[in-house]
């Protein structure tokens, strides 16, 4: 049939047909004009001022949590009976006779037992002051998984250990230091999202792909199988899955088992994604000029349809991996995702799930800010990407 | 039809039906077919220009792609005189062959937005085909596009620039460079000018005459201007339901025409000029489902000179004088114009 | 002034977006008679349909009316300035509706796709005429039958999807028609249609202003179009008017540049022409308007020094010209050719 066919001019109203082409023609006129179109697309991504500002939070996360043993003084599964439950700890330049220190330190603790509830309740006491240490030994681990080091960034003086911690954000009721558990946390919670979606993007793009491409019946199949996945309730069906997961498996295994469980639902998502913007671009005029031109089909798909669409599939991609985020702290903190010993910000809000832990030491909560600054600013960043994936406004 | 010398390509019966399908849960079953073309026949000779003129839906735009093998045709025969190959059947060739017979044919869009890749520079754009036929490289295809983009009309020095920086009117410039780009016999301009300002469509028909002129190019030119199809056209063939109407030389048709539907046609398009005197024959109705047409003359409910038989015998496309086709029982009968 | 049912004067309309400043309306000033047909012309991004949402003091951020009055005439013989109105306003909703009626070119987006044509029209006429429901439910049937739709009962029951685009305009024409506006606006009415459905809407909206006695002004980027439908003429360029006088002028007597070049760039299917005239150049960016005359860099006139910023003025019988070599030019023509 013939296509769109609109006389004269352009059907858009008048008004934005007069708008000029992508960012402000004429005032860089030339620069615009050679600009590529990922050049325009971070010009344009740039202006999204939310996105950048996340795109920044989310590094520092990631930077945080790659660098977590060297960041953190103490082992995040050390215990210590001498300390439970310790708030988060100010740091001082007032030593303990009383004058002023460039170095920063912490007051002294003493503790207490409320002898009604029989809690320990902590104060400061000022007449001892422990001075910081930058680059202190301690426990020795690997940075980056490479480097044999026991350095680590900041922490009190090794020789006082027994008497006296630091912990910038509070300890738990073992006497964990929970800056160390969140930033361990945050290697597991964030990084399996990223592998889910991974996994979900190569599942998704493979069969969304066929799907697309081929059509036909093997279309037919894979979006009936992707409808049938997708009127499962998820959260049952994640609950189901990891709740078959053989109990013997190590720790790593598991992790490996959530990642996929994850997957399985996050692909047919992308798949829908892929197939349709496959579909679209197979009527585009260009593509089917670059077969005119004698494009083969692999310049077709490579070099014509995959680059027009690889900037909406990373946007989609960072928007989908909250969720993943989401589910996995939700089923580690039902006990059934990852467990004890490894630490997620799952496992870690498990320890605050009665309200009388929450009362008595709110700073538990704190894994749970992190996940609400991840999934927040994982949503910003996507936004941001997805308006700036297409940057020809016509 | 016509088969005289210097025939550059003969359409016969050319048919192109759509299927519309049933939704099942896996399978899909046809239950009727849209008859988008439904047995085209015309011929162009080499160095002409053949206006292909209707309303959306006729089926120009398809029986163009059909041509050129963009889609595949239900059912006849498109006999090309290939320059390299001889007279080849367009119609069964396979996607290896097709490839070669791309270096002669070309396709200009009428879209200059969507038929250029946004992520490609014009110098990529341009020399796509020089690249993809393996034709040339480095610096001579530098050297060629910059030749292509001064012939119609570009600065070279455009070459690096991507199509965002430049208006319609210029993308389809750009277009127009591409398709020349491997020499073709033949171009299929497919409504190159509709979506253009007013004042750029002139330059661009300007630039398809002169070109023309100069490489002796035969154009099938498809549009549903009347007076486009008028500027530039040698021959002009009217199509209406997925049929050829009427078929003759420009003037020869725009002046004595022989089937109703032309006749509605010219006389709806409006003239520029306040003083024109013309004879509106205003039609009833709407265009009708190429799914389902009507009986006889497709054009009978809609003809102000139907006659009974019109109602259930399709009407031939028959040569009415010479080098003049009419689709119509009463063409001579009649008395058209406007 | 007795004639005169609209009055546009000095008009400007800005856009203001990142990308800079798009003045789209730049002191535009026209007249619209009664029961008469006004036709402005121009290309994509000269302001034309701007124009005409001003008038209804339709115009939406990032827009904004700077500076004018547009001043109506159809009450009584004090004028009404539309600008001054409060835009949401009740003054401005009754004449909009039931004083002033607009069709746009894609009637698609003026219907809502979730009610049938029937409950949205006998809606709008219940609520504007005050009709108890079943007289508006017969008015819909009688205005459809109008249109020259056919058996309007039943249509009535239809969505919009279920309708051509010559239908749909002509519900758009007949929902306009309900409160017998003295001014229609029409917004390119039949550039997303075909040519048969075209010449028959216009044929309709001839025969309902004859009926009807209403004002049209009608926007367009047809040249066919305009000398077919309009009495006067109103060329836009750039957001300013560049010329303007009656039909018969306008394209055998026309004295700006641009109308020149426009008449002899288009091809005709009632005349053989060997070539067409081009103009130059692409239509400038409209956030980067030439300096001086807005046309300068694409006219065959140009001279440096006269043509600074031409004031709009009179150089004949209702004939205005922004050009300051438009007597030289008029002349030369004369003296040589009826323009086509």
């Amino acid at each position: 049939m013939d296509s769109i066919e609109s006389k004269g001019q352009p059907i858009k109203a008048e008004v934005e047909g007069a708008l000029p082409v992508a960012l402000g023609a004429g005032i860089e006129d030339e620069k615009i004009a050679v600009a590529s179109p990922r050049q325009l697309m971070w010009w344009k991504f740039r202006k999204h001022r939310v996105a950048v500002a996340s795109a920044v939070v989310l590094v520092i996360f990631y930077l945080l949590a790659l660098f977590a043993d060297f960041l953190t003084f103490y082992d995040p599964n050390a215990y210590n009976s001498d300390f439970k439950f310790v708030p988060p700890q100010s740091i001082t330049f007032i030593d303990a006779e009383g004058n002023f220190s460039l170095r920063p330190g912490v007051s002294g603790l003493i503790s207490k037992r409320d002898p009604e509830t029989l809690r320990i309740t902590y104060e400061t006491d000022p007449t001892r002051w422990y001075p910081i240490h930058f680059f202190v030994k301690g426990y020795s681990y690997k940075l980056l998984g490479l480097i044999e080091t026991d350095v680590h960034l900041f922490g009190l003086d090794p020789a006082v250990a027994e008497e006296m911690v630091y912990c910038p954000l509070g300890s738990d009721r073992l006497g964990r230091d929970m800056l160390a558990r969140v930033l361990h946390g945050a290697r597991i919670s964030l990084s399996i999202g990223l592998f889910s979606v991974f996994l979900s993007l190569a599942l998704g793009i493979f069969l969304g792909g066929i799907s697309g491409y081929y059509g036909g019946l093997i279309d037919n199949i894979i979006q009936r199988v992707i409808e049938f996945l997708r009127s499962i309730p998820d959260l049952p069906l994640w609950m189901a899955l990891s709740a078959a997961l053989p109990p013997d498996w190590s720790q790593e295994l598991r992790y490996f088992g959530i990642t996929i469980i994850l997957s399985i639902i996050g692909w047919t998502r992308l798949a829908r994604e892929v197939r349709g913007r496959f579909l679209a671009l197979r009527t585009e005029d260009f593509v089917l000029s670059a077969r005119l031109c004698g494009a083969k089909d692999h310049r077709i798909i490579l070099r014509h349809m995959v680059p027009s669409f690889t900037s909406h599939i990373i946007a989609s991609l960072t928007l989908s991996i909250p969720g993943i985020i989401l589910a996995e702290t939700g089923l580690s903190f039902l006990g059934l995702g990852l467990r004890q010993p490894v630490i997620s910000w799952g496992v870690l809000l498990q320890e605050a799930q009665n309200i009388r832990t929450v009362a008595l030491a709110p700073w538990l909560l704190l894994p749970g800010l992190a996940v609400v600054i991840t999934v927040l600013t994982f949503n910003f960043l996507g936004d941001g990407l997805r308006d700036a994936a297409d940057p020809f406004n016509r | 039809m016509m088969t005289e010398d210097g025939t550059l390509l003969q359409v016969s019966d050319l048919k192109k039906h759509f299927p519309i399908y049933s939704q099942g849960v896996f399978r899909r079953q046809a239950v009727n077919y849209v008859r988008a073309v439904d047995g085209v026949s015309f011929t162009i000779k080499r160095g002409e220009v053949l206006g292909l003129v209707g309303e959306s839906g006729c089926g120009k735009t398809t029986t163009g792609r059909v041509i050129l093998r963009a889609l595949k045709p239900t059912g006849g025969e498109v006999l090309f005189q290939d320059r390299d190959k001889g007279e080849v059947d367009l119609a069964r060739l396979d996607r290896a062959e097709l490839r070669d017979i791309w270096r002669n044919i070309q396709l200009i869009f009428q879209d200059p937005y969507s038929s250029l890749n946004p992520r490609m520079t014009l110098e990529q754009i341009v020399g796509e085909p020089l690249h993809n036929y393996d034709i040339l490289h480095g610096g001579a295809l530098h050297d060629r596009v910059a030749e292509l983009l001064r012939l119609v009309g570009l600065r070279p020095e455009y070459m690096s620039r991507y199509p965002h920086a430049f208006s319609g009117g210029q993308r389809q410039r750009i277009g127009i460079a591409r398709a020349l780009a491997l020499n073709p016999q033949m171009i299929i301009c497919d409504e190159p000018v509709s979506a253009l300002d007013v004042s750029i469509q002139a330059q661009i028909l300007n630039l398809l005459q002169d070109l023309q002129a100069q490489f002796q190019l035969t154009y099938l030119f498809i549009s549903h201007d009347l007076s486009v199809v008028r500027h530039l056209s040698d021959r002009v063939a009217v199509m209406y339901v997925g049929k050829i109407v009427e078929i003759a030389d420009t003037e020869e048709l725009f002046n004595s025409i022989r089937h109703p539907y032309s006749e509605a046609l010219l006389s709806s398009a409006p003239t520029p000029d306040p003083r024109a005197k013309r004879k509106h024959i205003p039609l009833k109705g709407e265009v009708p489902d190429p799914a389902n047409p009507p009986s006889g003359c497709y054009f009978h409910p809609r003809c102000q000179y139907v006659k009974d038989r019109c109602k259930v015998e399709t009407p031939p496309l028959r040569e009415t004088t010479p080098g003049h086709w009419a689709a119509c029982h009463f063409s001579e009968a009649l008395s058209l114009g406007v | 002034m007795q004639n005169v049912l609209l009055e546009v004067k000095d008009l400007h309309v800005n856009f203001f977006l990142t990308e800079g400043t798009v003045r789209a309306v730049n002191g535009v000033s026209f007249e619209i008679e009664r029961g008469k047909t006004l036709g402005v012309v121009g290309e994509s991004g000269c302001g034309k349909s701007v124009t005409a949402r001003a008038i209804l003091n339709m115009v939406r951020p990032p827009g904004r009316i700077l500076s004018g009055e547009i001043n109506y005439y159809g009450y009584s013989d004090a004028p009404v300035n539309l600008i001054a109105l409060d835009p949401e306003g009740s003054e401005i909703r009754r004449i909009r509706w039931g004083e002033i009626a607009m069709i746009f070119q894609e009637p698609m987006t003026s219907l809502s796709p979730v009610h049938t044509i029937g409950n949205q029209m006998t809606e709008a006429i219940c609520l504007h005429l005050n009709m108890p429901k079943d007289e508006a439910l017969r008015y819909s049937i009688e205005l459809l039958e109008r249109v020259g739709l056919p058996q309007p009962g039943r249509l009535l029951n239809h969505y919009r999807h279920e309708l051509s685009g010559g239908m749909r305009q002509r519900v758009m024409i007949a929902m306009a028609l309900s409160c017998k506006p003295k001014l229609l606006i029409a917004d390119e009415p039949t550039t997303a249609v075909d040519v048969t459905t075209q010449a028959q809407v216009l044929n309709l909206m001839r025969d309902l202003q004859q009926e009807f006695g209403m004002a049209i002004l009608y926007i367009t980027h047809d040249l066919g179009v305009v000398a077919e439908m309009a009495d006067k003429v109103v060329v836009m360029y750039l957001g300013e008017e560049v010329e303007g006088a009656d039909v018969d002028t306008i394209y055998y007597n026309p004295a700006h540049p641009y109308t020149r070049a426009l008449l002899r760039s288009i091809p005709r299917h009632d005349i053989r022409l060997d070539r067409l005239e081009t103009i130059e150049g692409n239509v400038p960016d409209p956030t980067n308007i030439p300096k001086g005359c807005a046309f300068h860099p694409r006219c065959h006139y140009y001279v440096p020094a006269q043509c600074v910023h031409p004031p709009y003025q009179q150089i004949g019988d209702g004939h205005w010209v922004r050009c300051t070599r438009a007597h030289e030019i008029g002349q030369q023509s004369s003296q040589t050719e009826q323009v086509l």
